[in-house]
């Protein structure tokens, strides 16, 4: 409900200098959906040009006030995940206001067609691809816990995803009829894309930090199965676009590979 | 209590003897001249409970000389029968023994017992602490296999939408000594709003209590405890947003209690001591040391007025890889039942209007007890109130404890919270207290939160 109030508040104060995005540690704790969305709302701010420092929390998740990650804490407000970007855009900063009404209607269109698609996909092979599920995920997201909470709190976080799955149909879905969403997905993004640079225009817009996050992760992010990266890496001109996003905005970070 | 019954005209009921000899046949019998020993106690009524337990508990039966003994004597294990908690009604009768073993002086006791069921149930209402009322059922099987085992089970759900269960296992008397053993597994809801938090407590404990000459008890106990901290709204402050989640608390407990008291419930004369100290970081990823002390003394100084002197106290430090205490573990003061004049958590450090707790704290309050004014209902119900007037004063904060600079002691004295006042505190059977108090604070923060004017109370533990 408070993030439909700040949608609705055009806030004109400028952009604090201790903004802070707080999200799990990256090293041993974060798992590949949650590595997604942190990576898109940070290329998000960094495409905006806004300052702010990154703050690794084992208890992140538990930190958010609605269990998601990241949230970012920007003077006495706090907001996570798709918030951030509606926030960010009432405080002036936009990288799609000047779309023309047709293409805005695209960006939210394809924009929930990643959410809804590589988002699912991701919680799919994180928590219920089993090889998956047991040698990265549940050592994962138990290792800031001692025993026997980790076993419990990965149990019920696993419950919890499930849950979520179920009214989209992907938790009764075959791992193959997973890979053929994302592949169709994929196909319908690399149309769009074509031999842009960018997906709406020459600027890059939120959805360009989107698709970086999710696709960057997917191909860096080692998994006992690799069909994953395997489907999106048959399309060249996404990674190619993956790859042109990490070298404007990442030059010389050398924890990006 | 039953009544103990005399087949002799010459011998009283017990607690009647006065009375009794002055009455009937005005002629005073010196029952301690009476030479008299008991051959044997007979126990009707004993369905599941086992023999041993019964046996350790009249066997100071035999040891008495004279008639008076036997009469008292016989009133004490009537007590204990009871405090086993294995049966709903007793009653004792005193005979002359007869039959080819009886000696001359010889007495035999028969207790009439009636067991308790196997299951009981309950439901009932309470109200516990910050005056949150709930709705409590229980069910409890008692003398479970026998030796006064009782094995209890509880649910509730309070008005603050929080719910607890607890199931309890108890057993005494282990390995045949006075030892008893406490184990438990619990879910427990607490909300502090003050604190801006809810927390949930999941956890079991075990813990082993005994007795050590007479007043003085250990006991000693294991907790597991997971705790789950969730925000209020989304307006907390940050300080305490950056302990929510899971942590996992496994910890040992010493609890030392020197009592003295007449009574725990508005006591008359004695004193209580109590030394705890808690260490925790066996597992768990929470490491501290925690050391409470609690001394409260009692001085009759006219009949039914009481003089009531309590001081409290404790310090914590976190442990090993452990920086900063959670705040969960942390101190608080504040409210009806600790520092009158407060609200509950109302002293101390502040966050953004969050009350965040301290690692070092003391208390104190002195209370003076009277009757009502000229004794409505002596006697009786009237006996249940008192009227009290107190000063309480304590503090607590967050120092970093240095003994060679004593700045902070002087800080920790100057920022000392005081508040006076006058009230009405019922005894609510032998279980808790109501306290309706007026209540004027002198010494406080502008950050605290006073509770000037009338504060009510309920609960068990007063400061």
């Amino acid at each position: 409900m408070n993030d439909i109030i700040w949608n609705d508040r055009t806030d004109e104060t400028p952009w604090p200098n201790n903004a802070q995005l707080f999200q799990p540690l990256e090293l041993e704790q974060i798992l590949l959906p949650d590595n997604a969305n942190c990576l898109y709302i940070q290329t998000f701010l960094r495409m905006c040009d806004l300052d702010f420092e990154i703050i690794y929390r084992s208890n992140a998740e538990f930190m958010s006030p609605s269990g998601k990650v990241p949230f970012l804490k920007c003077g006495p407000y706090i907001c996570e995940a798709d918030a951030i970007v509606n926030f960010v855009n009432n405080k002036g900063y936009s990288l799609s206001k000047d779309l023309d009404p047709s293409n805005k209607a695209d960006l939210r269109a394809f924009t929930s067609l990643v959410n809804s698609v590589l988002v699912f996909a991701e919680l799919y092979i994180t928590w219920c691809e089993p090889s998956v599920y047991n040698e990265v995920t549940r050592p994962r997201y138990g290792s800031g816990y001692p025993w026997p909470l980790n076993t419990v709190l990965t149990y019920k976080k696993r419950k919890q995803v499930i849950k979520m799955l179920k009214p989209h149909g992907f938790y009764d879905m075959s791992i193959n009829e997973v890979y053929k969403k994302v592949e169709t997905c994929c196909q319908c993004l690399s149309t769009k894309l074509d031999n842009n640079n960018y997906f709406f225009g020459e600027q890059p817009t939120e959805f360009d930090a989107l698709v970086f996050g999710h696709v960057y992760t997917i191909l860096t992010t080692p998994l006992p199965t690799n069909k994953f990266s395997a489907i999106v890496r048959g399309f060249p001109n996404i990674v190619a676009h993956c790859e042109r996003i990490e070298k404007t905005y990442y030059p010389s970070d050398k924890s990006r590979k | 209590m039953g009544t103990v019954h005399a087949k002799e005209h010459s011998t009283m009921t017990y607690g009647e003897m006065d009375r009794n000899s002055a009455v009937t046949d005005k002629k005073t019998v010196n029952l301690q001249e009476i030479q008299a020993r008991v051959d044997k106690v007979n126990v009707e009524g004993l369905n599941r409970t086992q023999e041993d337990i019964i046996k350790r508990t009249v066997k100071e039966l035999f040891k008495v000389n004279n008639f008076e003994e036997v009469i008292k004597e016989v009133h004490r294990t009537q007590v204990k029968l009871e405090s086993l908690g294995c049966f709903s009604n007793i009653s004792a009768l005193i005979d002359v023994s007869s039959g080819p073993k009886a000696t001359s002086q010889g007495y035999e006791v028969t207790y009439f017992v009636k067991e308790l069921k196997r299951v009981k149930g309950s439901v009932n209402t309470v109200i516990g602490r910050d005056n949150e009322g709930s709705r409590v059922v229980g069910t409890v099987a008692p003398n479970v296999f026998g030796r006064a085992e009782k094995l209890h089970c509880e649910f509730s759900y309070g008005s603050r939408q929080t719910s607890t269960f607890n199931v309890g296992f108890y057993k005494p008397f282990i390995l045949n000594t006075l030892a008893e053993l406490n184990t438990s597994v619990f879910q427990n809801e607490s909300d502090w709003p003050n604190s801006g938090y809810k927390q949930i407590d999941r956890g079991t404990s075990i813990g082993l209590g005994f007795p050590f000459m007479q007043n003085i008890r250990h006991t000693v106990q294991w907790e597991g405890c997971w705790r789950e901290l969730n925000m209020n709204t989304r307006y907390v402050s940050f300080d305490v947003r950056e302990e929510s989640g899971h942590t996992l608390k496994s910890a040992v407990k010493h609890i030392l209690t020197v009592d003295t008291r007449n009574t725990p419930l508005m006591p008359t004369f004695g004193s209580l001591l109590q030394c705890t100290s808690e260490i925790a970081g066996l597992g768990g990823n929470i490491r501290f040391l925690k050391n409470e002390v609690l001394l409260q003394h009692n001085v009759e100084i006219f009949p039914e007025t009481v003089i009531q002197g309590s001081v409290t106290g404790g310090v914590m430090r976190p442990l090993g890889s452990q920086k900063e205490i959670h705040i969960c573990d942390k101190f608080f003061l504040g409210g009806p039942q600790s520092l009158r004049g407060f609200i509950s958590r109302g002293v101390g450090p502040v966050a953004d209007k969050n009350f965040i707790g301290g690692t070092l704290y003391w208390a104190g309050a002195l209370h003076l007890y009277a009757p009502l004014p000229f004794k409505p209902g002596a006697g009786g119900i009237g006996d249940l109130f008192r009227t009290h007037l107190f000063v309480n004063a304590g503090n607590v904060g967050s120092f970093n404890i240095d003994f060679s600079d004593r700045r902070w002691l002087h800080e920790f004295r100057e920022s000392t919270r005081l508040a006076y006042g006058a009230g009405l505190a019922i005894r609510l059977g032998q279980l808790a207290r109501v306290e309706i108090n007026y209540v004027i604070p002198v010494l406080f923060d502008k950050s605290d939160g006073i509770n000037r004017g009338v504060q009510f109370g309920i609960g068990v533990h007063f400061l």
